[in-house]
């Protein structure tokens, strides 16, 4: 039995399904009417998943992809048939979020350009270029996709509710290696190519957990061809994200000495 | 079986012995390789599933008790034993109320309807038998934990809508005060003005003036709200062109009382509610029906 505030903010996830921690505080005063400490945000999400369980739904969150700040999202635990059926979108509406969803998860930046998203419409039929406009805005309020200077990408919602869907439309899609989360716009480590949050390998100051490869500077994107040009460009761009000499010999030196005394630790 | 601890000892060692006697699912293995299975749920040595939304009901089921999650033992196929087959149906009734909860809450969105049929159509599982379980299961969980009050219009074709009962903070809104709130509250004002029934052309017009173009909101208003129970439309017998009339809908009726759609329309009008004469009489009236009720 939920109480009486328990419903309110249930009511307004509903309406509202995606929040940011900051957002959860501002909730939690609304309805208890004062300010949680920190452990009372938690456990009302844990009492609020008790109450959710029971009908396979749930309140999940994870790091943002952008910002790194959390987000909570109350998702489908299930892939109900009624919920396939009452789709909130047209079939044409439908078809455009597919498309994007699947030049989102293929592309290196985890984003695709608004623009793109409304010409996509000649492909469809029954898809005007207003229609289409107003499908991307549809999304953008239901929370599903997020605009930033012309370029769209997946919420934290999108990540955790449409992750099955996501795999499915690219095979290669994989968890970033360090938080071991979804990972839609990654970073490649130059050497092994394995993928990482910008976030994470950042806290890891730029050493790759599988290789022990120290990066140059989160430009470095592919492969070590590449790496000369990358390095003139990083040092005049990024001087303070370089974290090695410019030796290249120096670099996996170093690398290695970092190995090394890990060993020893 | 006995209940003293060396015979259970010694039965043990001598099941040891023997192939496996019952079925179980490979869980994993331990750091020794020892294997564990999930077993059976036997309700006899007290072993009950979880999260059965008999514990949601107040009356009849015995399972109070937790152990093992219910999630897992759907894996199970049912033998021939009895108390596999009643935690197996408990399972997918669970699974059932589950779905029917999830597309009220969807429809609930939309604000539109839910009608018997699709429910028995989209749900997997349901037939005649189980639809009044499930749904007072369904009902009885949605009030709960949501506050929402399941509402039956029609006993025979049986739609469905949700009540919210729970009063919202002021800084928590929980819907769109939208362009379409707004139309739909103006529309149910001009038909309460015109004593329960007005005719189309003047609905446009009132919604000209106040800004809201009809081309942009002809099809809000006819269909939508129509679908949605707010309004109801009736062709005006022998006009041509065909004519409609609106009347308030069933949904209006139960979800706005008629002393809030006067308070909006004496809002626009700048007058107090109480001088509208007649119509505050009919409002109030209707408000103490209610409450007797």
């Amino acid at each position: 039995m939920a109480s009486d505030q328990q419903k309110q903010i249930l009511q307004y996830l509903l309406y509202k399904p995606l929040v940011s921690l900051k957002d959860l505080e501002k909730i939690y005063a609304a309805a208890y009417e004062r300010q949680g400490r920190g452990e009372e945000i938690r456990d009302l999400v844990r009492s609020l998943n008790d109450l959710l369980k029971p009908a396979q739904l749930g309140i999940k969150s994870r790091l943002c992809e952008d910002n790194n700040e959390e987000y909570f999202a109350l998702i489908n635990m299930i892939e109900s048939e009624a919920a396939k059926h009452t789709s909130e979108f047209s079939p044409a509406e439908f078809e455009l979020f597919k498309w994007v969803l699947k030049e989102i998860v293929s592309s290196e930046s985890g984003s695709v350009s608004s623009i793109d998203c409304i010409n996509q419409s000649s492909y469809i039929q029954k898809l005007t270029k207003t229609d289409a406009q107003k499908a991307l805005d549809k999304f953008l309020a239901s929370q599903w996709l997020n605009e930033r200077e012309g370029e769209v990408s997946l919420t934290v919602r999108a990540l955790l509710e449409l992750e099955p869907l996501l795999k499915k439309l690219d095979e290669d899609l994989q968890n970033c290696k360090i938080c071991n989360k979804l990972a839609v716009k990654k970073v490649a480590c130059p050497n092994c190519g394995a993928k990482f949050h910008r976030y994470c390998i950042s806290k890891l100051k730029l050493k790759c957990p599988a290789c022990h490869r120290v990066w140059r500077s989160l430009e470095e994107e592919s492969t070590p061809s590449q790496m000369s040009l990358s390095q003139t460009l990083s040092q005049t761009s990024n001087p303070s994200t370089s974290q090695v000499p410019n030796r290249r010999n120096g670099g996996i030196r170093r690398g290695r000495s970092h190995m090394e005394s890990d060993d020893s630790e | 079986m006995s209940r003293s601890v060396w015979s259970k000892v010694f039965a043990n060692f001598v099941n040891s012995l023997r192939p496996r006697q019952t079925k179980g699912n490979l869980m994993g293995e331990d750091y020794m390789f020892n294997k564990y299975y999930e077993i059976p749920a036997m309700h006899s040595q007290g072993h009950f599933p979880v999260h059965s939304f008999a514990t949601y009901t107040q009356k009849g089921s015995s399972q109070k008790q937790s152990s093992q999650p219910s999630q897992r033992n759907q894996s199970q196929k049912a033998n021939s034993s009895q108390f596999q087959q009643t935690a197996q149906e408990i399972i997918d009734l669970d699974r059932m109320v589950a779905e029917v909860i999830q597309y009220f809450l969807i429809m609930e969105q939309k604000k539109f309807p839910v009608k018997r049929n699709d429910v028995m159509k989209l749900v997997p599982g349901i037939s005649a038998k189980n639809f009044q379980t499930v749904i007072a299961q369904a009902q009885t969980y949605l009030d709960d934990v949501f506050g929402f009050l399941l509402h039956e219009f029609d006993e025979k074709s049986g739609h469905y809508v949700l009540l919210n009962q729970v009063i919202m903070p002021e800084n928590l809104p929980h819907q769109d005060l939208s362009e379409s709130n707004t139309i739909l509250f103006l529309t149910l004002s001009a038909i309460f003005l015109s004593e329960g029934c007005i005719g189309e052309d003047e609905v446009w017009n009132m919604l000209d003036i106040l800004g809201y173009k009809p081309e942009n909101h002809k099809k809000l208003v006819t269909s939508d709200f129509v679908r949605q129970l707010y309004i109801n439309l009736e062709v005006i017998p022998q006009s041509d062109p065909p004519r409609m009339n609106f009347t308030w809908g069933e949904r209006a009726t139960i979800e706005f009382t008629k002393k809030e759609i006067l308070a909006f329309a004496a809002k626009i009008y700048g007058q107090p509610p109480e001088q509208f004469g007649t119509l505050w009489n009919l409002a109030d009236k209707e408000d103490k029906a209610r409450e007797a009720n």
